[in-house]
């Protein structure tokens, strides 16, 4: 009945010329190797079939989303967008729903799963609003401890502890050489190209970036939003924080960007690693 | 005709602004650090080298100031037995000047390599080792430098405000253990910070060094370079008569000066912050240190501002303490009891806590072990040391 409701609706929609945009995700459970390490994450893929990358979801400037979200774990989960879908959005165990997001502006939000089984270990990604026109890259910060993932992922344990300490920290649920050939994070633009970048902190401690090469101008930042217009070489992205940056290359070459805090360009406690990503601007 | 001698005008002009800054450096490893007890550690750093050839590396390293515009050549050589490189973090340089060893080189043992750069920003930025970056950042291997807004030396940014004198706060930390042995490190997310400092001082040191007090008083404007390459987030808080407002970040203007009672400052960022006290002030500027996987206050460190001159401590007190140092108990007077009185660490840890209601009291800090304290009465404190 509610999808019935929903397609009408959207069909009302169609018909005063505004698009809404259909898609499904699938909630899955499952477990990454990171180096020696097997650690369990909760994820949003496009298919029912487990793949450690959370989706990203693309809409045109202006774009509604119809969106069927599929719960594949035997626990429920949520649906969430802070300030946008807060309530009514529980998905059981093995059950589907259906959720209309209807952005109020261009920018990227966050979604997520409101459960420690969820976003504690990983289920958190971004939707993208307009920039259509422009270069779109997608940053989605995530530190894990293997053997507390182990506890959430079993129920033990719903809170981040104080004696947090976490092994593996990612971009994209990858690290290392993987990075490498991550077309939503690696950047590889040309000189006066105009490059957004959405950055989330899936994660569960404040993370904080710097770019080589270049400064940028910050769009957006929920959480530090005095930031917003500032350009800067270094900033925080704190805990569920979203962020757009803008960066227009005035010089070629091979850059770094990574987070300076550096117990994170760790892997497994080994440098380099974890959150140090490349970026290579072209003339 | 006069179009030329414009042109001839102009270019004499460049010539004079752009000039050509050379600074010859290197690196050092195995030297003796001094920590606030007097302990010492291994740290690794850089240091200017004199004609002389004669070298001594510091930790923070030297402070490098450069004019905007100027061409810049640091002519680095490393005489350690590992590799080392100088980033130049923030100052947008290109690829083979960026200190990454993957994407420009390393300098091998007893090798050299010239930096080249030139200004583009007025600002404040940092210089650090890109080798093996968790282990050499936490060794000391960093330093900070000054972009100043040639020829207008006394504004922050060209349009921007004035100022009348200016200081480098520099926030940085280590993980001891690492320090004291640190040819076996890692795991290194199991780095745990345990010290804590502003311009390589920490504690009592940097509250009573000279050479890191401010002087601010109502008239003055005294410009705040800050930077933090720490592993933690670093918080400074401002006493509001300072009127502190930052109006650089990064070595760019802000759109709007961001005025700032507390700054939070995180590794890797720069502010430049402007005082213009509004009322006379001696409360320090307070530098919290916060762990980074849990958000928990680690240390506390304090930036002497003496904001009263031309009034004796003994005018601006409202309370008088003797004897200082202290062994058990502590004679307290006051014109103005009916205040609490509240004695922390020097980590910031309140230890003790007292109402005064009499203009004499004695006061029992028994309790307190041996150390540094801070005695806060009012809107007064004063430092106290307990045998």
């Amino acid at each position: 009945m509610r999808f019935l409701t929903l397609s009408i609706f959207v069909l009302f929609l169609q018909t005063a010329k505004s698009v809404v945009i259909l898609d499904t995700l699938y909630i899955n459970r499952g477990s990454v190797t990171v180096v020696d390490y097997t650690i369990l994450t909760c994820v949003f893929n496009d298919s029912p079939v487990f793949y450690k990358q959370n989706k990203i979801l693309e809409l045109n400037s202006g774009d509604q989303l119809l969106l069927h979200v599929i719960n594949t774990d035997v626990l429920e989960h949520t649906f969430t967008i802070d300030g946008l879908i807060e309530t009514g959005n529980v998905i059981p165990g093995g059950g589907s729903d259906d959720f209309f997001v209807s952005p109020p502006a261009d920018g990227a939000y966050r979604f997520y799963s409101d459960k420690p089984y969820g976003k504690l270990i990983g289920a958190s990604s971004i939707i993208m609003v307009g920039y259509e026109n422009h270069f779109r890259y997608y940053w989605n910060l995530f530190d894990q401890q293997d053997t507390l993932t182990d506890k959430i992922d079993a129920g033990t344990a719903t809170t981040i502890p104080s004696d947090y300490t976490p092994d593996i920290f990612n971009i994209n649920m990858k690290v290392g050489t993987e990075l490498t050939t991550d077309t939503l994070s690696y950047i590889m633009q040309s000189i006066g190209d105009t490059i957004i970048v959405a950055i989330v902190n899936s994660g569960n401690m404040h993370h904080n970036l710097h770019w080589h090469g270049y400064h940028v101008t910050i769009l957006n930042a929920t959480e530090n939003s005095q930031m917003i217009g500032w350009i800067k070489d270094s900033f925080p992205v704190v805990i569920g924080e979203v962020m757009l940056v803008m960066l227009v290359p005035d010089q070629d070459g091979m850059f770094m960007v990574h987070n300076h805090n550096m117990i994170t360009v760790t892997t497994n406690g080994v440098y380099p690693g974890g959150m140090m990503q490349m970026m290579t601007i072209m003339p | 005709m006069r179009k030329l001698i414009l042109y001839i005008a102009f270019f004499t002009c460049g010539n004079l602004f752009a000039q050509t800054k050379i600074v010859y450096m290197a690196a050092e490893m195995n030297e003796v650090f001094f920590l606030d007890d007097f302990s010492t550690v291994e740290m690794w750093g850089y240091g200017i080298v004199k004609p002389s050839g004669a070298y001594q590396a510091s930790l923070p390293g030297p402070v490098l100031e450069f004019n905007l515009g100027d061409t810049v050549e640091i002519h680095f050589h490393n005489t350690t037995p590992e590799d080392h490189t100088i980033h130049l973090h923030g100052l947008d340089v290109s690829m083979m000047e960026d200190g990454v060893p993957t994407t420009s080189m390393a300098v091998d043992p007893n090798d050299s390599i010239i930096y080249n750069f030139v200004a583009k920003n007025a600002g404040t930025f940092i210089y650090h080792c890109h080798v093996l970056t968790t282990l050499h950042l936490t060794m000391g291997m960093y330093g900070i430098i000054v972009v100043k807004n040639f020829p207008e030396q006394n504004l922050i940014y060209s349009g921007g405000p004035s100022y009348q004198s200016e200081h480098v706060f520099f926030a940085t930390d280590m993980d001891r253990s690492l320090n004291i042995n640190p040819l076996s490190p890692g795991p290194f997310n199991l780095l745990f910070m345990d010290y804590f400092m502003i311009n390589g001082l920490s504690g009592t040191p940097l509250l009573t060094s000279t050479t890191n007090q401010v002087t601010a008083y109502p008239g003055d404007s005294v410009l705040l370079r800050l930077a933090c390459l720490s592993y933690s987030k670093t918080r400074f808080i401002f006493p509001p008569g300072l009127n502190a407002i930052a109006y650089n970040s990064d070595g760019r203007p802000l759109p709007v000066p961001y005025a700032c009672d507390t700054l939070t400052i995180f590794p890797g960022e720069r502010y430049d912050v402007l005082l213009t006290p509004t009322e006379i002030t001696d409360v320090d500027i307070q530098v919290e240190y916060y762990e980074s996987r849990n958000d928990e206050l680690q240390h506390i460190n304090y930036i002497e501002v003496n904001g009263d001159v031309g009034i004796s401590k003994e005018e601006k007190n409202e309370f008088n303490l003797y004897p200082n140092p202290v062994s058990n108990t502590i004679q307290f007077e006051t014109s103005v009891p009916g205040n609490a009185l509240s004695v922390y660490d020097i980590a910031g840890k309140l230890v003790f806590s007292q109402t005064i209601n009499n203009t004499h009291s004695t006061l029992d800090l028994s309790i307190l072990k041996s150390g540094i304290y801070i005695l806060r009465y009012g809107d007064s404190s004063q430092k106290i040391v307990k045998n």
